[in-house]
């Protein structure tokens, strides 16, 4: 059999039993929306791990994490902080989250706030900017599936069919099972890319150098710039370094495809048990750096056009491995496409659904036809995602960086709406416009001051502000009123 | 729970945090000596994902230990 025939057949037939997996935990429950969204409430400590590891380990951290160990080295350690981090965010907001939501039903981000800031607009605002946000994530993934096809099967899939492959077998058991597909479908997935990222980082070190050591001591003796802070290539000073680290690890959990799977655990036990365990999904990412370094002096004489194409180089054209082995590689990647494309397909929907057209145009919708409607959105997501894909996928990841440092500038609104309860609907609203805006200016107009992180300039503005308005400006508001909750 | 769980616990997070940016990672700055076959500031992350891990672990078995629910 020809080789990139056997590597299609052996990932066609992973994506086979991840459809399976996926249709078949839809279970025999009622087709409620609390069901659909948040599976009932009743996700237990396993499933929740998985969901919410292998959602953030998306293509981008499979391709990218190894492509900074390449370009840059050391700086590449800022993925595996933060990653280590989310933890803290999930320890102290998860319990409350899920309290909160389940006492009052909440299922959203935009839920949240505009119950407590009693401001329908302000929850509509959070769900459009999660929404926008959200789709080109969406796409940077469907585009990752079709450039690994491609690339893995040598254009026996083109990028079209590989990107449409995925996809489908995503939005078929979203479709039908809704966060529970997720949940099964990500437990299959993750154990995936944790076995494939370990044998690859370790096998290959193993083939080009003789081993891990063995490797590190080649780099250190030939290019030992790369091992330590600032790195290679212009490097990442500390400042840089730290603030990517605060504002990833801290803003990360606003993200609404993470931060409503809050809501959806059976216990605030469990999400404390989650984030126990959570540092230890960030070990994922030391086979895939361990990849990344190997290749510094492997392409020394010819750099690759792309860093982000380090993995897919190594594995297909250096290390010589047997088809199979190629097949399982882009079975992983896939996998960590998928899982992540999965929740942002759903959580879109979800909020499209629910904080956007809730309030507009499906005021007197019952909740039948909110799940329908939800289940529809997921399709259209999905399909707008793919298109936008096959249309321009490299400029994405630009806009991507933006929507990061976006919606991180919600997370005073969030902390407020949790735990202060004296902060006021204005002072919020008008700290998140002044940090967007800075955000805005230093990460697309001006060079950020110091070369930190502008979603960090952004959240400082963001937190000044409130505290200058909370403390000056509602003295004066006279109009304002926060009815009791 | 008492207050000085929670100050345990934000300490620990502090620590956490403080020991993987600057000025923390700073110390750690340096190739040699290897551990596990890793330069000495790669270990590094690899040790306070470890620590990070062990201080929850403790935590949880404080607080969450002896719970049979909510």
């Amino acid at each position: 059999m020809n080789d990139s025939v056997l590597v299609t057949v052996i990932t066609l037939a992973y994506l086979a039993v991840v459809l399976w997996v996926g249709i078949r935990a839809r279970g025999d429950g009622p087709s409620t929306l609390e069901n659909y969204v948040a599976g009932g409430r009743h996700i237990g400590v396993l499933i929740l791990f998985f969901i919410l590891g292998a959602e953030i380990f998306s293509a981008f951290s499979f391709l990218g994490g190894p492509g900074w160990a390449y370009s840059r080295g050391a700086p590449a350690f800022y993925i595996i902080a933060y990653l280590g981090l989310v933890p803290v965010t999930i320890w102290v907001l998860g319990p409350k989250v899920a309290r909160v939501g389940r006492e009052r039903g909440y299922l959203t981000q935009g839920d949240l706030i505009s119950d407590h800031y009693r401001s329908t607009p302000l929850g509509l605002l959070a769900g459009l900017i999660g929404v926008l946000a959200m789709v080109p994530y969406l796409t940077v993934q469907i585009a990752g599936a079709g450039m690994l096809f491609q690339a893995a099967t040598n254009s026996l899939v083109p990028f079209w069919l590989g990107a449409l492959l995925a996809f489908i077998v995503v939005a078929a058991y979203v479709f039908t099972s809704g966060l529970n597909g997720i949940g099964w479908t990500n437990l299959v997935q993750g154990i995936m890319m944790i076995a494939i990222a370990w044998f690859l980082g370790l096998a290959i070190p193993e083939h080009i150098y003789g081993g891990v050591q063995e490797m590190f001591t080649e780099i250190a003796s030939q290019a030992p710039e790369y091992l330590t802070m600032p790195g290679a290539g212009g490097g990442m000073g500390w400042g840089a370094f730290s603030t990517a680290v605060l504002v990833s690890a801290f803003g990360g959990a606003m993200w609404p495809h993470l931060f409503m799977k809050f809501y959806s655990a059976d216990s605030g036990r469990s999400l404390r048990k989650v984030s126990v365990f959570y540092p230890l999904y960030a070990y994922l990412l030391v086979p895939l750096m361990l990849i990344g370094f190997a290749g510094i002096l492997t392409f020394a004489e010819s750099p690759l056009a792309s860093a982000d194409r380090v993995l897919l180089e190594l594995v297909i054209n250096v290390s010589d491995f047997p088809p199979w082995v190629v097949g399982l590689m882009l079975s992983g990647a896939l996998a960590a496409a998928m899982s992540t494309g999965a929740n942002l397909a759903h959580t879109a929907a979800v909020v499209l659904t629910r904080d956007v057209l809730g309030p507009t145009m499906m005021r007197k919708a019952s909740e039948q036809q909110a799940v329908m409607a939800t289940r529809i959105c997921v399709l259209v997501i999905s399909l707008v995602a793919y298109l936008v894909a096959l249309i321009n996928p490299s400029s994405l990841v630009t806009l991507l960086l933006g929507a990061y440092g976006l919606i991180v500038q919600l997370l005073p609104m969030v902390i407020g709406a949790l735990f202060i309860p004296g902060w006021t609907r204005r002072a919020v609203s008008l700290g998140a416009l002044a940090g967007s805006t800075v955000f805005l200016a230093f990460q697309f107009a001006v060079e950020s001051p110091l070369g930190w992180h502008p979603g960090f300039w952004g959240l400082l503005v963001n937190a000044v502000v409130l505290m200058v308005w909370q403390r000056y400006g509602e003295g004066r508001a006279v109009t304002h009123s926060r009815s009791v909750t | 729970m008492s207050k000085t769980y929670h100050y345990g616990v934000a300490a620990h997070f502090a620590v956490c945090v403080l020991a993987m940016i600057w000025p923390g990672a700073l110390i750690a700055n340096r190739i040699e000596p290897y551990v596990m076959g890793l330069p000495f500031l790669f270990f590094w992350y690899v040790l306070w994902m470890a620590v990070l891990f062990l201080g929850l672990w403790i935590a949880y078995a404080i607080r969450h230990g002896r719970q049979r629910d909510e």
